[in-house]
């Protein structure tokens, strides 16, 4: 009985080398772990970053291209969500305004992308959804220098990552960014003497504010 | 015999733990080089992507800094009435007064050379490849003979450069197109003479441009 009993039982040098073998994998498993996390973090930081350096390009060369209408005060509508504008394009011997719009489109959960809507020729509305980029806020705004005239356009937008949908605007799922643009100026187009050099031809209307 | 069975079955248990407990560490393991292959593949999107945005942004601003100088060396030719090689080959009062000859004196695609930008980009961002600027004249207007001048002699100037990006393997590369309005300023002697000659007129060339566009 004895011999069987001793034999079943772990000796104490076995129980030491499972023990010390244990608690070896477990902090491996841990350090892993822990390195996983911070790759999944880096991961996502780098997806949220990849979407609004997208959406940031985008604005950038629109911005470059804003046209003016010399029969109108003002060069774009801007609402708190939504902004619209003519993009200039050269055709021969006239310059034509073509409009484009920035405005959000609803994932249904709260939460947005922002939608890019010019107007082609023959009415043609072409749409593009930046779907890399989820957005929890989004905002235009003017930022006027009231000693050099020069206006600006910012663009504060948080974009959120899209694989957590429950999230709400959480700091640690999110990333916010700013971006500010100078306007360019109109070049004396109000002066009546220069009319006949070129003609500046919109195309369409401003596309309408989108609620 | 007994004995050794039982010290051979403990051995295969302990063996088949042990297996066990490895193989659990190897696919916790793999998951993890997965999960990081995952995010390293991520970030080298990211990593392109920045470098992308971070490239066209470069080839704007040079871009940008090309046409200004071009619009420098364009008007000292004016003011001058000289051609001044190599940047400016060519003599502009020249050849913007013969615009007003008729639409088959419109001077295309003649090169200014943006020598300065091209010195500052290469110093102080890298090697991108900053074309010379190609500046032709798109629309002219001049009053017809027998009616008071009411508008000046005037037209447009398009210049337009193309700029590539640092680094080969992204192609970033733009073109970017602005107008310019120019006109004649004729004084009231000579344009009651109607006779003019490009000795007597100064140019102007609007510093703004009427749009740009980048393609």
């Amino acid at each position: 009985m004895k011999e069987r009993s001793g034999s079943d039982a772990f000796t104490l040098v076995e129980t030491i080398v499972v023990a010390v073998l244990g608690f070896s994998v477990l902090s491996v498993m841990m350090g892993l772990w822990s390195g996983g996390s911070r790759m999944s973090r880096a991961a996502e930081g780098s997806s949220l970053l990849q979407g609004a350096l997208v959406l940031e390009d985008v604005l950038i060369r629109d911005v470059r291209q804003l046209g003016h209408d010399p029969r109108r005060r003002e060069s774009f509508l801007l609402s708190d969500g939504c902004l619209s504008f003519y993009r200039t394009v050269f055709t021969k011997n006239d310059i034509r305004l073509r409009p484009v719009r920035f405005s959000r489109v609803n994932d249904g959960h709260g939460n947005f992308y922002l939608n890019r809507a010019e107007l082609l020729p023959g009415k043609k509305l072409q749409e593009n959804i930046f779907r890399q980029a989820l957005l929890s806020q989004c905002r235009f705004s003017l930022i006027q220098d009231r000693f050099s005239g020069n206006r600006y356009l910012r663009f504060e937008f948080t974009v959120i990552d899209r694989s957590n949908e429950k999230v709400r605007k959480a700091s640690d799922s999110s990333s916010t960014h700013s971006l500010v643009l100078r306007i360019p100026t109109p070049s004396d187009l109000g002066n009546p003497a220069l009319k006949p050099a070129t003609r500046i031809l919109p195309e369409a209307d401003f596309l309408p504010l989108a609620l | 015999m007994i004995r050794q069975t039982r010290g051979e079955s403990e051995r295969s248990r302990c063996r088949a733990a042990l297996g066990s407990l490895l193989a659990i560490v190897l696919l916790l393991c793999l998951v993890l080089a997965i999960l990081g292959m995952g995010s390293l593949v991520q970030s080298t999107g990211t990593g392109r992507t920045y470098s992308r945005v971070v490239d066209t942004r470069l080839v704007l601003e040079a871009a940008d800094a090309a046409l200004s100088e071009a619009v420098v060396h364009l008007r000292r030719s004016m003011d001058e009435n000289k051609a001044r090689p190599p940047a400016c080959p060519d003599n502009w009062r020249q050849l913007l007064f013969d615009v007003f000859r008729g639409p088959e004196h419109r001077p295309s695609d003649r090169t200014i050379v943006p020598v300065r930008t091209r010195a500052i980009f290469e110093a102080e961002v890298g090697p991108l490849l900053i074309d010379n600027v190609l500046v032709s004249v798109v629309g002219a207007y001049v009053e017809p003979p027998g009616l008071f001048l009411r508008y000046p002699p005037q037209g447009v100037l398009e210049m337009s450069v193309t700029v590539r990006g640092a680094q080969k393997v992204l192609q970033v590369g733009k073109t970017v197109r602005q107008r310019r309005i120019f006109y004649l300023l004729v004084r009231r002697e000579v344009a009651a003479r109607r006779t003019l000659r490009s000795d007597s007129t100064r140019f102007t060339l609007l510093s703004d441009p009427l749009g740009t566009v980048v393609e």
